[in-house]
């Protein structure tokens, strides 16, 4: 009884201090949050400048590339326009930080005169649909599955699932989407050799269209998950492994509490801990788009649009994509700060 | 906290990304697409992966794409296969004066924009002066300083010095609406509803694919499909999409195509590229020892069998010539004891030629008067076949002559502005043109386009300096004479050939795989006067002669 009591005659001067501490703490926090942003806008706006190559190389060489034979004045004229920009840094960051205090990413230079914030919208929604529902899709499966793999582990499922998704998750990804392309898309046919979504169809006003992109999305979404979830298996499968040895989770078989309650409210509960700090980051990471899938699958995301970017040393482009990145990580930080307090009690204030 | 606001908090943020989805959807509202009928569309690979709606043909971003073309069209072209002559187009004719520094063009009669307009001087006077008024459009490099009207059908063109070889120029020059035009700032505006004077209306455009639909009306008889269409691929999708009969054409290179392309059915699918004109070959930076020695460059030039980096290659590209002028292109101009003649690999000329500079091979480097110079080769990472090439070669200098070659991989991004200014000992590099003689090798080592070490050439990597050369092609600069030019076109190959300033290795490509299932009657004959080609006035004429395949 007395042990009960204290905590509750020391509540009162604690919750006093914990008011004035708690606008410290967060305004701690959203000092952290805001250097981490500074520091991210100056870095887009340095990176791409201490990258060596010119886009005017980059301009001239992929025009070679598609045949085109330039004559010494076109050349000329491609070094004069695309060159490095004569400006000295300072002027150029200063120029820099007053666009983006106007929401102006500036214009593209390798889609000139098409503005950066233009190339993300178009190429955004497709990253968003594919990299985040196979994101989720992956981590809600690996998870579950996991649960149930490390719950009886050397059982028979786990003792298939846990060496396959090791093998799944080693196996290069690029491997299985030029795979699957080749066995699904031409040898059966059942899905489209490229793009993502039917370019026949309405744009955006039709089912037909929605449908179309189920279609076109479905095999570069199935090899994400089969490559991804195999990861969060193996991490949730461990942690449940740890887990069930935990007193908590002996005494509540004891109770005689059901299995699956046992499972899924004692165990995976604790487990599930690490998981979803990694989930919050795979999160923040989705707007960086799926380099390879969108490569394979000529898929029109950001990530594909980054690459282009960098090897036309587009900086705006960069830049835009890099901030956009960057930003989301944060974002998605501190959503995971605060809604890990929700998941685990512990890591709550103290008096709260 | 309790269940409740748990569940109300998930909800909220389904909600949010439901909501930023639809937003995105809304926002990327294109035209929209249409069915076209399999049989009456042409389908071609767009190599650009990254379709943006931007139809400023004068934006110097290489995006135009297939609307510079079926839109937007130019005022003359390049007839690849008559000698790299310039033909008309939408000029009738054209004619220099005042000693070769002004050309006047002629407007072609009965010309109309997409949009009933007529074609008028003023749309070429307004077009011809778009890079001049604003330098950052002038991407191709138009030389001319003046633009002058004329009258009702002639423009002229003013230069500052005789330009008879910069007609080639020209054939960059579209003409735009002036009447649409003139309201726009063409510095930040992408007319991203085109309307020209070509064969083709936008009928469709998303990410993914252009759709173009033929006009009825066209100035040089309308095409005999309603429509042709570009989706966007990877490579290696658009080598399934061709098997799969999706595509008609690709442009691009197969190594191994005709393994696993044209051997499947030999009488749908085509893959035999043609030679382009230029050449891929090896530049040396001539202001330093070894490179500046004839021997060491001989030497080098016959060590290698082109025969082999060809079959290595597997993609059709062919061994070059030793004048670097392909033997169709430029038959009319060939000396007699050069036509067809291909430097065979000749390892003990090959090592005489080395003795007689006074180089021995130490350790795998060239080594005279003590000093020795190792053999570092760069080529640009970004091109595929160039890995093999460059690997083909630089095995047979080791073979040959006992040669360690260190090969450098450089980014596209690097790459041109390490070799045009000069920063490098030997490179892979594109050679010559089907532009004309004069142009094939003024781009390449004309001495009026050297500059010092370290400041970045347009032309001339390896700073060729000799005093005949420059004579030479100062001599076809300023004329238009026909026999003038092939005497000094002679004069070039001589030099080529001895002094082997560059090392012409595979004859370029014109990338042609083709499925042959829908349409028929491609410019594929190894005499075929016309190019097979994605972009420009040639693919206008490529699809003005094709013809449904019999039972398509």
């Amino acid at each position: 009884m007395t042990s009960q009591a204290l905590p509750g005659a020391a509540s009162r001067p604690r919750r006093s201090r914990s008011g004035t501490s708690g606008w410290v703490f967060l305004g701690r926090r959203i000092g952290f949050y805001v250097v981490a942003a500074w520091s991210a806008i100056t870095l887009n706006f340095l990176i791409p400048r201490l990258m060596p190559g010119s886009p005017a190389d980059a301009v001239i060489a992929a025009l070679q590339q598609k045949g085109a034979q330039l004559t010494p004045q076109t050349i000329a004229s491609i070094q004069k326009i695309f060159g490095q920009p004569d400006a000295n840094l300072l002027q150029q960051y200063g120029d820099y930080l007053v666009q983006l205090a106007h929401f102006d990413l500036g214009v593209s230079t390798s889609s000139y005169p098409s503005p950066v914030s233009d190339l993300i919208g178009q190429a955004l929604p497709w990253t968003l649909l594919l990299v985040g529902t196979t994101t989720v899709l992956a981590f809600l499966i690996g998870t579950t599955v996991g649960v149930v793999c490390g719950w009886r582990p050397g059982s028979r499922l786990d003792s298939v699932l846990s060496p396959l998704s090791t093998f799944m998750a080693a196996v290069p990804y690029f491997w299985v989407a030029l795979f699957a392309l080749w066995l699904f898309g031409f040898e059966l046919g059942w899905f489209p050799l490229a793009g993502g979504y039917d370019p026949n169809t309405v744009f955006a006003a039709s089912p037909g269209f929605w449908a179309s992109t189920l279609k076109y999305g479905f095999l570069p979404a199935f090899t994400i998950v089969v490559s991804a979830s195999g990861g969060w298996l193996l991490g949730m499968r461990n942690m449940t492994v740890t887990t069930t040895a935990e007193d908590y989770v002996l005494l509540a078989r004891a109770k005689g509490l059901s299995s699956r309650r046992v499972v899924f409210f004692y165990a995976a509960r604790n487990a599930v801990l690490p998981q979803f700090t990694s989930f919050a980051l795979a999160i923040g990471s989705i707007l960086g788009g799926a380099l390879l899938t969108e490569t394979v699958f000529t898929y029109p995301g950001v990530g594909y649009l980054m690459y282009h970017a960098v090897s036309n040393r587009d900086f705006p482009v960069m830049q835009g994509i890099l901030l956009m990145t960057t930003l989301a990580v944060l974002v998605a930080n501190f959503i995971a700060d605060s809604v890990y307090v929700l998941l685990d009690p512990r890591t709550r204030e103290q008096g709260e | 906290m309790n269940p409740v606001s748990r569940r109300k908090f998930l909800g909220a943020g389904l909600g949010a990304t439901a909501l930023g989805l639809a937003g995105c959807g809304r926002g990327a509202g294109y035209a929209s697409g249409v069915v076209t009928p399999r049989d009456d569309t042409v389908n071609i690979l767009s190599k650009d992966t990254q379709l943006v709606r931007n139809f400023n043909v004068y934006s110097p971003s290489n995006h135009a794409g297939p609307s510079k073309g079926l839109i937007f069209e130019q005022i003359v072209r390049l007839d690849t296969f008559d000698g790299a002559t310039i033909k008309p187009w939408l000029a009738s004719g054209w004619e220099f004066g005042n000693g070769g520094k002004e050309l006047t063009f002629t407007v072609r009669n009965g010309l109309r924009f997409s949009d009933g307009h007529p074609v008028s001087a003023d749309d070429f006077a307004y077009s011809m002066e778009l890079p001049l008024k604003y330098p950052e459009l002038n991407s191709s490099g138009a030389g001319y300083t003046g633009v002058e009207k004329i009258n009702d059908h002639q423009v002229k063109l003013i230069f500052e010095e005789p330009s008879y070889q910069n007609l080639i120029n020209c054939t960059n020059i579209v003409i735009v609406p002036k009447h649409l035009w003139h309201r726009h700032d063409p510095r930040s505006w992408t007319a991203p509803d085109p309307v020209g004077t070509g064969p083709s209306l936008l009928a469709g455009f998303s990410s993914q694919q252009y759709l173009f639909r033929s006009r009825k009306q066209y100035w040089a008889g309308s095409l005999p499909m309603s429509y042709v269409r570009f989706p966007t691929a990877s490579e290696d999708s658009a080598k399934l999409m061709m098997i799969d009969g999706q595509l008609d054409l690709s442009t691009i290179a197969w190594p191994g195509g005709q393994e696993h392309y044209v051997d499947r059915d030999p009488s749908t699918f085509f893959y035999a590229p043609r030679p382009s004109g230029g050449s891929e070959g090896i530049v040396f930076n001539l202001t330093k020892p070894p490179w500046n020695d004839v021997h060491v460059r001989r030497a080098l030039s016959m060590a290698i069998d082109r025969g082999v980096v060809s079959t290595v290659l597997a993609d059709g590209q062919q061994p070059m010539t030793v004048t670097n002028l392909d033997d169709d292109i430029y038959r009319d101009w060939l000396l007699d004891d050069y036509a067809g003649k291909v430097q065979p690999l000749d390892v003990r000329g090959a090592r005489r030629e080395l003795q007689r500079g006074g180089w021995s091979v130490e350790a795998g480097k060239l080594v005279k008067d003590g000093t020795s110079y190792p053999v570092n080769f760069r080529f640009i990472t970004d091109y595929p076949a160039w890995h093999i090439e460059t690997a083909v070669i630089a095995d047979q200098w080791q073979r040959y002559l006992g040669l360690n070659v260190n090969l450098i991989a450089q980014p596209a991004a690097t790459y041109n502005g390490k070799v045009n200014s000069g920063d490098f000992d030997v490179a892979y590099w594109f050679c010559g043109n089907a532009n004309g003689v004069y142009q094939a090798y003024y781009s390449l080592i004309d001495p009026s386009l050297k500059v010092p070490i370290g400041k970045v050439a347009t032309g001339n990597p390896g700073r060729w300096d000799d005093h005949r050369t420059k004579t030479l092609m100062a001599r076809m600069r300023g004329t238009e004479d026909r026999a003038t030019l092939l005497r000094a076109a002679h004069g070039m190959q001589r030099i080529v050939v001895e002094q082997v300033p560059f090392i012409p290795v595979l004859s370029g490509g014109i990338w042609n795989a083709i499925n042959r299932t829908y349409w028929g009657n491609w410019p594929i004959g190894e005499h075929a006067p016309l190019k097979v080609a994605d972009t420009t006035a040639d693919l206008v004429l490529m699809l003005q002669n094709l013809r449904k395949a019999e039972g398509s």
